[in-house]
This record gives C-alpha cells, structure tokens and sequence, in this order.
C-alpha cells in the first residue's frame, strides 16, 4: 500500500513539475548555473581544441586560394574604402540632423564578443552556449548578435557562461517588419530551420525575397537589424493573415562567434 | 571505485560529442540522445540504489544545457531506469531482444516526455506531423545503434576492470 501511495505521489509530482516548467513558470534554479559551471569548462576546452586543429588545416587551404584571390580583394577593397568615406560623411550628415531634430533616441551600447562552446543535445530545441556570463555584465533578456543579423536572446546566465535561445526554436519570437513595405509581423521559430512570420495582414503585399527586418517593439532586439528574408508567401482568402516562411539571414550552423549586446538600462534583470 | 571514473568519464565524453561535435555534421542532426547508452548501461548492469542518483544527476546535467523544459531529461532517465530496473529480473540480462527492445522503449519514453511539454506548453498544435516522422526516425536508429553501443561500453567496462585487477594484483605482488 505504501509503495503503491509512492508511485501515485512519484508520477504525480513529475507530471506537477513537467506542466510547471514546460510553461515557463519554474524559476531558474541554483541547480542550472551550477551544473553550467561545471559542465561548460570541457566543452569550451574541447570546441577549443577541435577549433585550433580545424584551423591549421583551413589555414593552408586558405593561404592557396588567398593568393589568387588577391588581385580582385585588392580592387574591391579601394572601392570599398571609397564607399566608407561617403558612409562617414553620411553618418556625420544623419547626426547633425537628429541633433536638429532633437532625437532622443541615442541609447547608448556596449558590446561583447563572444564564443559559441556548445550547442543543444537535444534536435528538438535550438540553443547555444557561449563562453560570457554575469561576470562580464550578462543578464537573461539580453539580445545576441552577429553581422549578418539576430542570432537569438540569453536566456539563462551563469558566472562564466549563458545559455542563447536561438530565433529558430519554437520557443522564440521577435517583433518584426517587413523593411520596404513596412508590414508588421513577429517571427516564429519552427520545427525546421525556417521561421515563419506572423500576423502580416493579407492586404500588406509581400513578396519573396523581401528582407524581415526587428522592429524594436519587443524591447528586446535594436530596431533595423537584420532577421531573415521571405522565401514562401501563401494567402490563404479564408485566413485574416498570410503564411509566410523565412529563411534566417545567419547560417546558425556557422556560427562560432557572436556579440552580445549590453543596453545601459531597460534589460531584465531575474537574480540569477 | 575505478568504475566510477569510468562511466563518469563515457557519461561526459558523450554529452560533449552531443553538444560539441555532432551539431556541426548535418547527417547526425537527427541523431538520438546519446546517454541513453550510459542509463541503459547502468540499469543493466548495476542494482545498487546509488545508480537511480547516478540516473538522476545525468538527467540533470542533460537538462540544464538542452534549452528543454526543466525536468524533461531528468523525468526520461528515471523511467527508464524504473522500466529496466522493473524488467531485468524477468530476464536473462545477456539477451539482446531485451536490449534492443529498451533501446526502442527508452527513444520512446524520452519522446513521449517531450510530447507532452509541447502540448503542455503550447497546445495540441504545437506537435506537427514532421515531429513524428522525426520520432519514428529517432526510433528506427536507436534500435540499430544503442545495443551495439551499450555492448561496447560493457565491454570496454569489463576491459578496464580487469586492467585494474590485474594492477591490483601485481601491487599486492610485490607487497609480498
């Protein structure tokens, strides 16, 4: 009787804690840093070590093709110079402008680079971990970048080491628009690597190939970078909205380094 | 005591050829839980309570860098080590229709876990039909790969307990 009052009280208590935690509402506990810590330091050491022999091998391979490539790098490169300049006197031209206009949104930012240690064990969650933590001023809520565009948000923030919920798990979702016509929507991880982008009107007209930009409304992610483009438009005339696929603009498979990006307020601070 | 550090040492080895390796090869994107291997290991192999605490700890371990819900991994691992511990008395634990069948139980297991968080979590419609074939898969491939991998950890495990008898012998040798 006793060990048949233990089961009931074993399944129910699992099923208790799995309902709790699968709806987001079980604090982060001490457990989760802690074996963070301990496991994040052999995978750091291992990426690290596979990385340097990966990269003596990729570096002769790279010397051969780099002298061929030489000449035309050599042409894009002045051209390139040419551009920044008229970039430089276009940034010192925008900034004259907002101070005339008394812009008052220069938030100031910092950034912080850092390594991709670790991915998901498991094929059905995206995320990633990376070699920052609440040392180096990291905290849950905070957005990751690379330059191609949005690689996700931390969600959970250990000493040395925070764990990335990347835009393309299920769990994920930013605020987005479409950057020529403006259409707003939010991007939606799914089951495959593609998102999806949501709650576009079917009267905004959106065609593939489009680029999906953040729109800042989530407070989460600067507004203007760069998310994904549209690949797939269906319209369905029952539905209020369209189906629209999007291929990321990061290559998550890629990814080694990312940049953290540290607002001077407004980010979430849980305690961790 | 040398077991000890032997199956902490596989347990680690494969959770970071999970998390370190095997994401940067698309063939393995499907790829099954590999401590599967390590708790059907130790289920089989072992009857002392410390091995449901062993169990535990992996799941926790597992939990804290997968971006699952809290509890997913810890919840698979213990049934699976209350199935295996429930069933190998009825057993001859050499047969290897029993290893193959709870290698097919634990994938499923894990699965049915992981099903039930997503409805939880985001309703019915958060399951779609790609993740069932996807299971299936997972599925097909652990009945093939977890026996042998089970039956190479047991044998690499008998290979290092004889090393250290025979190390224990030779000391004890010369103590004489």
């Amino acid at each position: 009787m006793v060990l048949l009052i233990g089961i009931v009280f074993f399944i129910l208590v699992n099923f208790i804690v799995l309902t709790v935690s699968s709806k987001d509402a079980l604090p982060k506990s001490g457990v989760e840093r802690i074996t963070i810590s301990l496991m994040a330091p052999f995978q750091m050491a291992f990426s690290r070590s596979f990385a340097a022999v990966e990269g003596v091998w990729d570096d002769y391979f790279a010397t051969v093709s780099a002298s061929k490539e030489n000449p035309r790098l050599k042409k894009e490169a002045a051209r390139a110079v040419e551009i920044a300049n008229r970039c430089k006197e276009l940034e010192l031209e925008n900034s004259r402008l907002r101070k005339f206009i008394r812009f008052q949104d220069l938030e100031k930012e910092v950034l912080i680079a850092a390594k991709v240690i670790a991915r998901d064990p498991s094929p059905w969650f995206r995320t990633i971990m990376i070699d920052k933590g609440s040392m180096d001023g990291l905290t849950k809520g905070l957005p990751v970048l690379v330059s191609e565009g949005v690689v996700g948000q931390v969600v959970t923030v250990a000493k040395r080491y925070s764990k990335v919920l990347l835009v393309t798990d299920r769990n994920s979702a930013v605020d987005a628009l479409v950057q020529t016509s403006r259409a707003r929507g939010i991007v939606k991880g799914t089951e495959s690597e593609f998102c999806s982008f949501r709650y576009a009107l079917r009267k905004n007209k959106i065609e593939p190939g489009e680029m999906i930009i953040s729109s800042g409304l989530d407070g989460v992610f600067p507004k203007g970078l760069r998310v994904g483009r549209v690949v797939d438009v269906k319209e369905d005339s029952s539905q209020l909205f369209q189906a629209i696929t999007v291929k990321t603009c990061v290559d998550f498979d890629k990814l080694e380094e990312v940049i953290v990006s540290l607002k001077d307020s407004g980010s979430d601070t849980d305690g961790l | 005591m040398i077991r000890f550090f032997f199956y902490f040492g596989i347990s680690l080895a494969l959770t970071i050829v999970q998390t370190s390796i095997l994401p940067g090869f698309s063939v393995f994107s499907q790829s099954f839980d590999l401590l599967f291997v390590i708790v059907l290991s130790l289920s089989l192999r072992f009857s002392h309570p410390a091995i449901g605490v062993a169990v535990f700890l992996l799941g926790c371990a597992m939990d804290s860098v997968s971006g699952g819900p809290f509890g997913l991994y810890i919840s698979a691992y213990v049934w699976i080590y209350i199935l295996v511990r429930s069933l190998k008395s009825l057993v001859h634990l050499e047969n290897i229709v029993f290893l193959i069948c709870m290698s097919a139980v634990a994938v499923v297991v894990e699965n049915a876990f992981l099903v039930f968080t997503f409805v939880v979590g985001k309703g019915a419609q958060a399951v779609c039909p790609r993740d069932l074939v996807f299971m299936v898969k997972q599925t097909v491939l652990a009945l093939i790969l977890v026996p042998l991998l089970v039956l190479a950890v047991d044998q690499l495990d008998r290979g290092v307990t004889l090393v250290a008898r025979r190390f224990e012998g030779r000391r004890f040798d010369g103590l004489e």
